[in-house]
């Protein structure tokens, strides 16, 4: 078995005494600062994206998949003892997990969140290892008008799951593929938006985008809400591992969740928030009493959480074999291999194996570790909940100016943060979500290289766009996602969804 | 004329100013053809995308009723923004410790509920927690004090 093979080779690369520490220490911070109210996975990534920077770019990635479960556990955590989702994928673990908690059960609900996202992160991570080499190979064959309308599918649909207007939302994608293109124009060498400003020459700061729009920018909105004060559960969490009754009763709601998770995590725009929202529902059209949702039912809390962890590895699919961020946790990522020289994509997974697999088997060890740490240490991260925001946001605010100042040790990355931070700030009041921006912002350059390219080979002629039948096939996805929200009828049960 | 919904008027509007923008300085760069697309192709292409949509946005909002201006909260935003701002500018001429203790107790004041005393205890904490960990730990290369 050739996969095998592989599995054996990643594991090798991933189980270097480095890169198991860099592992570790990526799923300590993430779930450590994940856990803070607030503080979703996106920014806690962005926030500890430049302690990456001086590792070689397996070991980086390694970290920063550690950091991503680790953030997405801590948000769950968050959901389950303070009912404030950290993150739009565990708003509905905050249903049955918060009342769980008020019931005393908070033990389990954190137990059997820990043990379904393990059981579904070990599935999941043999989904990727198995589907992402043949589709890379279907990849390489990919022409620059496939290419083109692949980014152009995968940027609506990512849309199309954004909350609020859509007409927002896509404005938000062009606003980042314009702001993607400020720098040096790799065709002609013109510099292009820079303003003579030597700082953007190489392009608009990812890492200050990233940390003031999820992060400053955020601040700055949970500090005008005003209302800190958040309601810890009180009393013990009892113990955390669930009852045999409890294991036995979640065992068919992990696997659905697993199931459908790992399918959803693969589409543009899905991972781990379409994916918890889907598994939940599922459990309860399943359920024989449906009525015990949302009053503290386990399979509540152990469908959604399996949905959203394997959601959050099969995301990586579409990010390593086709180079195409399905959400702004995997922009961040490409961000990061770009800042490492590292362009993602089915040329990167042929030429650097050992980067592809590494991250891979590091996927199921940082699912070990995550399941390893968070039995014993819940007790801390509950303690880490009452900290006052007062005394948390100084601290986000000197991690992300030593996170943006450190990338090019420039202080014009710093007033880059002062312009992006206040311009999220505005938009984000405005109801533009900051999410499709990221996406744009990474795919920008990758999609003027690709329509130039197939404009070229066509001389000039945009038909190319619909001749080429891989390439029509994702324009025609992308129609019918977006007339699928124009529909009203369709267009309410997403409201729905979104409230829910 | 009466603006029914501020803010999607005001939201189209960034958009459509953005774009335009985007397109003025583009065109200064060489446009080519379709076939050899210049420098300027893309971001004209991109920036009258925004402009359409900026549009597509306001336009309805003169005449739909909507929600109005969202109320900006200037206190928080001021001082984060102003906190970051002068980290940036003491950072290389004072150093490190100065930039961090500065950032974190003017940021501080973004609080509305600011307690002086609490705040500068935990600027000191921070700052020193910091250079331990960023200077002295992982290395990064601050210059710790003033450079004179």
């Amino acid at each position: 078995m050739e996969i095998l093979d592989h599995l054996a080779f990643g594991f090798g690369v991933a189980v270097s005494l480095q890169n198991l520490l860099y592992c570790f220490i990526g799923v300590f911070l993430g779930t450590l600062i994940g856990v803070l109210p607030g503080i979703g996975p996106v920014a806690t990534v962005a926030m500890l994206l430049p302690l990456t920077f001086n590792l070689n770019p397996a070991t980086a990635m390694i970290m920063l998949a550690g950091i991503y479960y680790g953030a997405q556990y801590g948000g769950s955590t968050t959901a389950i003892l303070v009912n404030i989702p950290g993150e739009s994928s565990s708003v509905v673990t905050t249903i049955d997990g918060h009342q769980m908690a008020k019931q005393g059960r908070a033990g389990p609900a954190l137990g059997i969140a820990a043990i379904g996202s393990f059981i579904a992160g070990c599935f999941a991570t043999l989904v990727v290892a198995l589907f992402s080499p043949p589709l890379g190979e279907i990849a390489l064959r990919f022409g620059p008008a496939d290419y083109f309308s692949l980014m152009v599918f995968g940027l609506i649909g990512a849309v199309v799951l954004a909350r609020g207007s859509l007409r927002k939302a896509i404005a938000m994608v062009v606003l980042g593929l314009l702001l993607g293109l400020v720098g040096t124009d790799v065709n002609s060498g013109q510099q292009r938006f820079t303003f003579n400003i030597p700082a953007l020459i190489e392009g608009v700061s990812f890492a200050a985008l990233a940390m003031g729009m999820f992060g400053i920018a955020e601040v700055i909105y949970n500090l005008e809400q005003r209302a800190h004060e958040r309601q810890v559960v009180a009393g013990g969490i009892g113990r955390v591992l669930p009852s045999l009754t409890e294991l036995r009763r979640c065992t068919w709601s992990i696997a659905r969740g697993t199931a459908l998770g790992s399918l959803l995590g693969i589409l543009p725009g899905g991972g781990a928030l379409l994916s918890s929202f889907a598994a939940y529902t599922v459990e309860k059209k399943v359920a024989r009493e449906p009525r015990s949702f949302g009053e503290g039912d386990i399979r509540g809390v152990a469908a959604p959480e399996a949905a959203n962890n394997a959601g959050a590895q099969t995301s990586f699919i579409p990010m390593l074999t086709l180079g195409v961020p399905s959400n702004p946790t995997m922009a961040l990522m490409i961000g990061a291999l770009m800042i490492q020289g590292i362009q993602p994509g089915p040329q990167a997974m042929v030429q650097r194996p050992e980067l592809f697999w590494g991250i891979v088997a590091s996927m199921w060890i940082g699912n070990l570790f995550l399941l390893l740490l968070n039995l014993p240490l819940i007790g801390l991260w509950v303690r880490l909940l009452a900290v006052p925001y007062r005394l948390l946001f100084p601290a986000i605010l000197m991690f992300c100016c030593i996170g943006v100042y450190s990338i090019n040790n420039n202080p014009f990355d710093l007033l880059q943060l002062v312009v992006f931070s206040a311009l999220g700030y505005v938009l984000l009041k405005l109801d533009c979500e900051p999410a499709p921006l990221i996406l744009g912002l990474v795919l920008g350059p990758m999609m003027e290289e690709y329509l130039r390219r197939a404009l070229l080979i066509s001389l000039g002629n945009p038909i190319v766009l619909v001749t080429s039948p891989l390439s029509a096939a994702f324009l025609i996805a992308a129609l019918v996602l977006l007339l699928s929200i124009a529909v009203p009828a369709i267009r309410a049960q997403r409201e729905v969804a979104m409230k829910e | 004329m009466r603006i029914r919904s501020q803010k999607d008027f005001w939201c189209g509007a960034i958009f459509v100013a953005i774009g335009v923008a985007f397109m003025v300085v583009a065109s200064e760069y060489r446009m080519g053809t379709a076939a050899r697309m210049g420098p300027g192709f893309f971001p004209t292409l991109l920036g009258g995308l925004l402009t359409a949509l900026g549009l597509s946005l306001a336009g309805p909002a003169l005449i739909r009723d909507g929600e109005a201006f969202p109320r900006l909260h200037v206190r928080p935003m001021v001082m984060l923004l102003a906190s970051i701002g002068a980290f940036g500018l003491l950072l290389v001429p004072f150093g490190f410790v100065a930039a961090a203790i500065v950032l974190t107790i003017v940021g501080g004041f973004a609080d509305p509920d600011l307690r002086l005393v609490e705040s500068v205890g935990l600027s000191l904490l921070l700052t020193a927690f910091s250079v331990v960990v960023f200077v002295l730990l992982l290395g990064l290369p601050f210059n710790l004090w003033p450079n004179l």
